[in-house]
């Protein structure tokens, strides 16, 4: 844990709703596009619109597409998942392709905050033979000896010293 | 409350800008974090001043439909509506009109009867589908395992989850939990009649009963006396009865005593259970040799969620295909 | 968390009680040992983080041995902290003071200094002789295996298993017995 991760919350690897168990479904539910119409850095976002934004809603039936032109404004992307979070983006001097890029990138997401993990796996079921404890492997022998016993050293003994 | 957020920014402006210039934080950081915590906790459920579907980039229908599509479903848009149309709404537009001087419209339907079928259908399917695939186990942990599954605490986290707190129709943003389990059980109702009952319940198993995947299902499935239980079992299935024996003993008069018993019938062991007492661990070696005997333990192969059940009438014929409502 | 897991947690972490017998044991030699099952660096599950050391019980520590001339040349410093309050003390006078303080000594020696040494070292139960209180045999399940075989001495010359002690040759008749 470095010292920038102090203030992220810490948690696991883990799916919204178990996600892909059952069926898998998008956890992007809109997407608001801002735009200028005539500024020069939202040229990547206006080519963007006019050639692949057809194909991009097509591609995702399941996200809800919002498209707001507004003037002499930075292009932004503003991703709203599922669990009601929300991720906001500047695109300003972005080419087409890295908006498509992006916009992309946001439809894989779960949305949910960025944390520290713990562990890169974590499972309920550490161990299917059982966990151990100090009863495994235990002679049942010891259960009717009486202590102290009489001591036996290893025939080797002298490798030790 | 604006007071709070105002210094809420500043504060994290003011960490941010400390962790640019050293390397160590302030020491007053998590103090302050604690008391906001406390603080927000004691004002209890705060009420969002702009839900979002009043913002002007809304457009429902088109929500609808990407929320049909996001869980790959065809919904018919107008029973959707009313399965997302809490009771809560219609009263308080009621008021609303009453106050200016309408008379009040009574032509829109709240979803309440549809949650209360939707609930029907989950419970005998999540029953069905549970039965199923966990065949050993006695019905009444079969039961405790559904009542965990259509509990309002899980469909309030999974309507949740699904996104429909921006859709649902409600006089109060976020909706309240009671709010979201009616919606969600709607939206299931909603589905039966839309795509029929069978599309329905591949809805169910998907979003609720797997929702049991890797969980510990013993937590379901403990008896109040297992010994008695045990030798109950076995006696129904023509096998000699239980016989506890103390297989190891660590700490006695230790405060961490651990004892390790083990339940045998004929000599051959059914069951082995750890406890702090000798009682204690008896009990758990006969829940484990009911486990075992139930197949409920964490070594059972994985439950599958892929499994295509017989139609709702076959094991219930007191389902009937459901019939539309009267949409105005 | 079901009963289950709970009671698995409970097994797993559950503390043995080791019985060591210190009779003719090097003490700098078997403390390494006792120090490992204090630590619980013997358990598959170790981890420095999690705690799960066990207990050590130390019979006989009056005879323990040590090697060569150490009863005479090794030293125990202590410094009482006030102008001229350092002694040397060799370990035959330690050894008749307290017959446990040599063992307890480098068995504390052999556990790395941090926060939890004294925590650990409170886990090691000391005894000069076979004598140990009954609640704490009750608990006992477990013997660490000595190092070295205890070496059986020389009977009385006088008795009569020496007496009948196969010889290897007579002595030769002319010879003067003392």
């Amino acid at each position: 844990m470095s010292n920038s991760h102090l203030f992220m919350s810490a948690g696991w690897v883990t799916a919204p709703l178990n996600n892909g168990i059952g069926r898998y479904s998008g956890q992007l539910q809109r997407v608001v596009i801002k735009f200028c119409k005539t500024h020069g850095c939202s040229r990547g976002v206006r080519e963007f619109v006019e050639s692949n934004l057809i194909d991009f809603s097509r591609q995702n039936p399941g996200v809800a597409v919002y498209v707001k032109p507004r003037r002499h404004r930075a292009p932004t992307i503003t991703a709203e998942y599922c669990n009601g979070e929300r991720g906001y983006m500047h695109v300003s001097n972005m080419s087409r392709d890295e908006v498509y890029k992006w916009l992309s990138h946001q439809t894989t997401q779960s949305g949910r905050e960025f944390c520290r993990y713990r562990k890169f796996w974590r499972t309920e079921t550490p161990s299917i033979q059982g966990v151990w404890s100090p009863h495994t492997f235990r002679d049942p022998r010891l259960n009717l000896a009486e202590f102290p016993m009489v001591s036996t050293a290893p025939k080797d003994w002298f490798r030790f010293c | 409350m604006q007071a709070l957020r105002r210094s809420l920014l500043i504060l994290r402006a003011s960490s941010a800008a400390s962790r640019l210039e050293s390397r160590n934080f302030q020491k007053y950081v998590a103090p302050t974090y604690k008391a906001f915590l406390s603080k927000k906790k004691k004002m209890g459920r705060l009420a969002d001043p702009h839900p979002r579907n009043t913002f002007a980039e809304w457009n429902y229908d088109a929500e609808l439909y990407a929320f049909g599509q996001r869980l790959r479903e065809n919904f018919e848009p107008e029973i959707l509506k009313q399965a997302l149309l809490d009771v809560s709404y219609l009263e308080k537009r009621k008021i609303e009109q009453e106050e200016v001087g309408i008379e009040p419209e009574l032509n829109l339907e709240h979803n309440g009867e549809m949650a209360n079928t939707g609930n029907r259908l989950m419970s005998l399917y999540v029953e069905q589908y549970l039965t199923t695939t966990i065949p050993k186990l006695p019905k009444k942990y079969i039961k405790n395992i559904r009542d965990h599954l259509i509990s309002d605490d899980m469909h309030a986290h999974i309507g949740k989850q699904l996104g429909l707190s921006d859709l649902i129709l409600c006089d109060e943003y976020p909706p309240t939990p009671e709010i979201l389990v009616r919606a969600f059980r709607s939206v299931i109702q909603a589905l039966a009649i839309s795509s029929g009952a069978d599309r329905a319940c591949g809805l169910v198993r998907d979003l609720v009963v797997a929702q049991i995947a890797g969980q510990d299902l013993t937590l379901f499935c403990s008896p109040e006396n297992p010994l008695k239980e045990l030798e109950e079992h076995l006696k129904s299935t023509n096998q000699q009865p239980p016989e506890p024996r103390l297989i190891s003993v660590i700490g006695q008069n230790f405060i961490l005593s651990s004892y390790d018993v083990g339940v045998y019938s004929n000599k051959i062991m059914i069951g082995r259970g750890f406890g702090e007492s000798a009682e204690t661990a008896q009990n758990m070696a006969c829940c484990d040799a009911l486990w075992r005997a139930w197949d409920v333990t964490v070594r059972r192969k994985p439950i599958s969620f892929k499994l295509e059940l017989p139609p709702l009438e076959k094991f219930d014929v007191s389902v009937k295909t459901p019939s539309r409502p009267v949409v105005t | 968390m079901s009963a289950l897991q709970r009671v698995t947690q409970w097994q797993t972490f559950a503390r043995t009680w080791h019985l060591f017998d210190a009779r003719w044991q090097n003490p700098f030699e078997c403390s390494s040992l006792i120090a490992k099952h204090l630590q619980g660096r013997h358990k598959p599950i170790y981890h420095p983080l999690n705690d799960c050391g066990d207990m050590v019980v130390a019979i006989n520590t009056r005879h323990i041995a040590l090697a060569s001339d150490e009863w005479i040349k090794r030293v125990y410093f202590h410094h009482t902290g006030y102008p001229g309050g350092a002694t040397w003390t060799l370990a035959w006078e330690l050894h008749d003071k307290d017959p446990t303080m040599i063992l307890k000594k480098a068995v504390y020696s052999a556990i790395k200094n941090n926060l939890q040494r004294r925590t650990t070292m409170q886990r090691l139960f000391l005894y000069p002789d076979d004598k140990i209180p009954d609640d704490i045999l009750a608990n006992i399940t477990n013997q660490i295996r000595s190092p070295r075989p205890v070496p059986t001495p020389l009977p009385d010359p006088a008795s009569e298993e020496f007496q009948s002690f196969p010889r290897i040759a007579p002595f030769p008749e002319d010879y003067v017995l003392k």
